[in-house]
């Protein structure tokens, strides 16, 4: 019997309530809370713990692409998580316009590019409803800050000796610098981002998300280093993701200008390499949005698999990309890798 | 609206029971969800249902109610879009198996039985429903922010509608994150002078009022 009184339970009860069990797991549990009062108001509990930690963010990011992808399969449970979100707007004064663009991301990415709020609307919009003198206050400090600064800058400059300011000079003004990255570690949508915990600090999201230097690499418009023809030629946004990845601020995000044209998904792998490979990327409720199957032998040797997809076909939300592979012509396709990512829009 | 075939049974009357009869009323109305017999539950088959549960019938009425819920949580756990429906479908087939002279037992575990039989039946059912709904051009846009400020309000009402102490108790237990919130329901709990897990299972009772209210409001026509 599973899920006896032992420090597993807890756990395996989260797996069941993620889909994460066999089926003969699935099949003891659900006969032992058919039987059991107490088992059943457990599980319960442990079901709104787990809601509770993918709406505060505290979910591992393994946890978080499987809550997004098997348990928000149902319209009941995507009210339950409305019904979270609520509560916990209410109790800890969250913003709640970012938690419905969160929502609105988890289940129909496809309409959440209005909602999308900036980190400071999301940082301050709330207290400033609340409490409408804080702005004034605030706007006085910046204001303050502003004319301080400026003033001293102008008494540096007086008082400084003229060889040195020739010196500062071309340091001042570098070459044009290139454009931000495409995707950084997530601009957040919450009030405050938690901090990764050193759980998700190990985890493969966040290497390559945030540590890789070349996991995010956006090939400049020509716009942007000055040419005016930018728009015209193939801009490309490129995204290096690793399996089992959650999207969302502990996670992979790409922000996408509305100029780029093309989007380059680099996919780290390991394991058995395929002969072909199917991609198929799809919004956490399962709507199918790309898929693609890679017949020629990819240059997965060294562990990766690129993919190009028309950028006009991602919206601002989450996207789950799942990798199947086959080696016979007609082979039944094995599960690879998933991937998970979120779009901003720009 | 049709009527009950049957005479209403002779059983003690109490809360339980009568529950169970509005349940029982409220099922017979609708038709089966798979249409395959014209099998009825009446309140004889339903009386024979209850008496399976338990001899004493308040106490079968109280068996009645938590394996209907634990049925439903049962097809939501599965991911159901319509748990109570299932789990209605499959209590029917219980009582047309023990009416048809089945001795059942261990309940639960041939419950589950026919609930997996149900589940199944169901996404076939569901399958060819989509297809239809495809056929007719997709599923309809829905207006999310109107939704989102219909929920606010059911939201703000009932928490208002609460008793004060409850109200107080679900913002108290729900109001940390992380760490913190562990060292918050500890102090609740000893401020309530309530064992951890007795105060974890109250709050949670709050809250599934307060989601069932939001629910039933959201439910209401304007």
């Amino acid at each position: 019997m599973v899920l006896e009184n032992s420090p597993d339970s807890a756990e395996l009860a989260k797996r069941f309530l993620l889909g994460d069990v066999s089926d003969a797991e699935r099949a003891q549990i659900e006969d032992r809370f058919l039987a059991s009062d107490d088992f059943h108001q457990e599980l319960l509990l442990a079901e709104d713990d787990l809601i509770d930690a993918y709406v505060r963010d505290e979910l591992p990011a393994r946890e978080r692409a499987l809550f997004a992808r098997s348990y928000l399969n149902s319209p009941a449970r995507v009210e339950r998580l409305e019904f979270a979100r609520r509560l916990s707007h209410t109790v800890s004064g969250k913003p709640l316009a970012a938690a419905v663009a969160d929502t609105a991301a988890d289940t129909a990415p496809a309409h959440a590019t209005d909602r999308t709020i900036s980190p400071w609307h999301s940082l301050f919009g709330d207290i400033f409803v609340r409490r409408p003198a804080l702005k004034f206050t605030l706007a006085a400090v910046l204001l303050f800050v502003v004319l301080g600064g400026l003033w001293l800058l102008r008494e540096t400059a007086q008082t400084r000796p003229a060889p040195e300011i020739a010196q500062t000079i071309p340091h001042a003004q570098p070459a044009p610098s290139p454009p931000p990255p495409a995707a950084v570690p997530a601009p957040s949508l919450s009030p405050v981002a938690p901090a990764p915990s050193p759980r998700e600090s190990r985890s493969p999201q966040i290497a390559g998300a945030e540590k890789s230097p070349s996991n995010l690499e956006k090939k400049a418009p020509r716009a942007a280093s000055g040419e005016t023809s930018g728009r015209t030629k193939p801009f490309v946004v490129a995204l290096t993701l690793l399996p089992g990845l959650a999207r969302g601020e502990s996670g992979a995000q790409l922000i996408l200008p509305d100029a780029a044209t093309e989007v380059r998904l680099r996919l780290g792998m390991d394991g058995e390499t395929y002969k072909k490979y199917r991609a198929t990327l799809s919004t956490p409720e399962g709507r199918k949005v790309w898929s693609r199957v890679v017949t020629h032998k990819p240059a997965t040797q060294s562990g990766r698999l690129t993919l190009s997809l028309p950028a006009n076909l991602l919206q601002s939300g989450d996207y789950v990309l799942e990798i199947g592979g086959a080696n016979a012509g007609d082979g039944e396709w094995e599960s690879v890798a998933d991937y998970a990512f979120r779009v901003l829009r720009k | 609206m049709r009527q009950c075939d049957g005479s209403p049974p002779t059983a003690q009357v109490n809360s339980n029971i009568k529950r169970s009869q509005f349940i029982l009323q409220a099922r017979m109305i609708k038709p089966s969800l798979h249409g395959k017999n014209t099998w009825r539950l009446t309140h004889e088959n339903f009386a024979g249902l209850l008496a399976a549960l338990d001899t004493d019938p308040e106490r079968a009425g109280e068996l009645y109610e938590q394996l209907r819920l634990k049925l439903v949580s049962f097809f939501v756990w599965r991911g159901s879009a319509t748990p109570d429906e299932l789990a209605d479908e499959t209590l029917d087939r219980l009582a047309r198996k023990i009416d048809e002279g089945e001795v059942v037992r261990n309940v639960s575990h041939y419950v589950g039985g026919i609930a997996r039989l149900v589940w199944l039946e169901s996404l076939k059912a569901e399958v060819r429903e989509r297809s239809a709904l495809e056929e007719l051009g997709g599923a309809s846009r829905v207006d999310v922010a109107h939704e989102e400020s219909a929920r606010a309000v059911c939201f703000e009402s009932c928490l208002a509608n609460l008793p004060a102490e409850s109200r107080a108790l679900i913002l108290d237990y729900y109001r940390e994150e992380k760490t913190a919130k562990i060292a918050l329901r500890k102090q609740l709990a000893e401020k309530l002078g309530t064992p951890p897990n007795a105060l974890r299972i109250r709050a949670h009772r709050i809250r599934v009022q307060l989601e069932t209210c939001v629910a039933d409001c959201l439910r209401k026509p304007e």
